[in-house]
């Protein structure tokens, strides 16, 4: 009975929404890339334990820009499990120079308005985090050199209720 | 207002022995279950082969999942291979270079609550060294901080 009174009487209810409480984390500022390699630097998820993020990857070219419509670079995220090492594959500061494994890459940037002198904004929504350290790979895939400009953001975020 | 976040679990070792020295097209299963008590969602799950032969690139190792239904069973046996719907995903070899290891995760397996054992198949065209590998998971939830 208190718990039907309850339901017809007391219209509190829980919302639960996105927390968007972490800084914009800038994971790798680029040094010129050219195609096919890879370049990577470490996140650690394991303080703000956000669930999301939306990367930013922002790019010009250099000498000569891919046709807009062209998928310009792959996105790896590489988790560690036992808190020390990483997945293969990289940039070959850690583990090999060679592609992460497939299960791996989490997204692909496709360019809409490459440039050869205005970095473009290209972004992946939505992309679960790792609850821990680890490492995020950017691989070149455009036929072209990416500019040294280049940067990989990350603006990761949470749920809350209220 | 309270924060909904991922939470972090210790890493398990699902597999060490069992896979020493696993021939080529053989298959096995973890020896103890691992106990998801903790109700854990996902996990992170990393084999580990220090090859000492050279293997193809990309030739793979399969993992299936196997859940036990009522506490005790578990479907099938270390040597028959599991049904589709218990796949959770395959490795691949990345390089042919002698004696070194090979290191890979398949990020956010969603795992039931329960008793668990883990099934694997060597179809990498080379056997596993003799001792060395390992199968682990890193299990994780959602935490609710007030």
């Amino acid at each position: 009975m208190k718990k039907l009174f309850a339901l017809v009487f007391d219209l509190s209810y829980v919302e639960i929404k996105w927390l968007d409480d972490t800084a914009v984390q800038t994971i790798i500022s680029g040094s010129t890339l050219t195609n096919n390699n890879r370049e990577a630097a470490a996140y650690n998820n394991s303080t703000e334990l956000d669930m999301y993020a939306d990367f930013e990857l922002f790019v010009k070219f250099d000498t000569t820009a891919p046709s807009a419509g062209d998928r310009v670079a792959e996105l790896f995220i590489l988790p560690t499990v036992d808190g020390t090492n990483f997945p293969e594959g990289g940039d070959g500061t850690v583990g090999d120079d060679l592609d992460p494994q497939q299960v791996l890459k989490i997204g692909v940037f496709e360019s809409r308005d490459p440039s050869t002198s205005t970095e473009e904004r290209i972004v992946l929504s939505g992309i679960p985090l790792p609850p821990r350290d680890a490492r995020y790979v950017i691989k070149n895939i455009s036929g072209q050199t990416m500019n040294a400009s280049w940067t990989l953001k990350a603006k990761p975020y949470k749920l809350q209720s209220v | 207002m309270a924060k909904i976040k991922r939470l972090d679990s210790s890493v398990v070792t699902l597999m060490d022995t069992e896979l020493n020295s696993l021939g080529s097209l053989a298959s096995t299963q973890s020896i103890t279950a691992f106990d998801n008590s903790d109700t854990d969602f996902y996990g992170d799950i990393e084999l580990v082969v220090p090859y000492g032969l050279r293997p193809d690139v990309g030739p793979h190792s399969d993992i299936f999942i196997k859940p036990s239904v009522d506490g005790v069973n578990y479907p099938g046996s270390g040597s028959v291979i599991p049904q589709g719907a218990l796949y959770i995903g395959t490795i691949q070899n990345l390089r042919d270079t002698n004696g070194k290891v090979l290191r890979a995760v398949l990020p956010r397996v969603s795992i039931p609550a329960g008793l668990i054992k883990f099934w694997i198949k060597n179809l990498t065209n080379t056997s596993y060294i003799s001792s060395g590998n390992t199968l682990k998971i890193r299990p994780n939830r959602f935490q609710i901080e007030a």
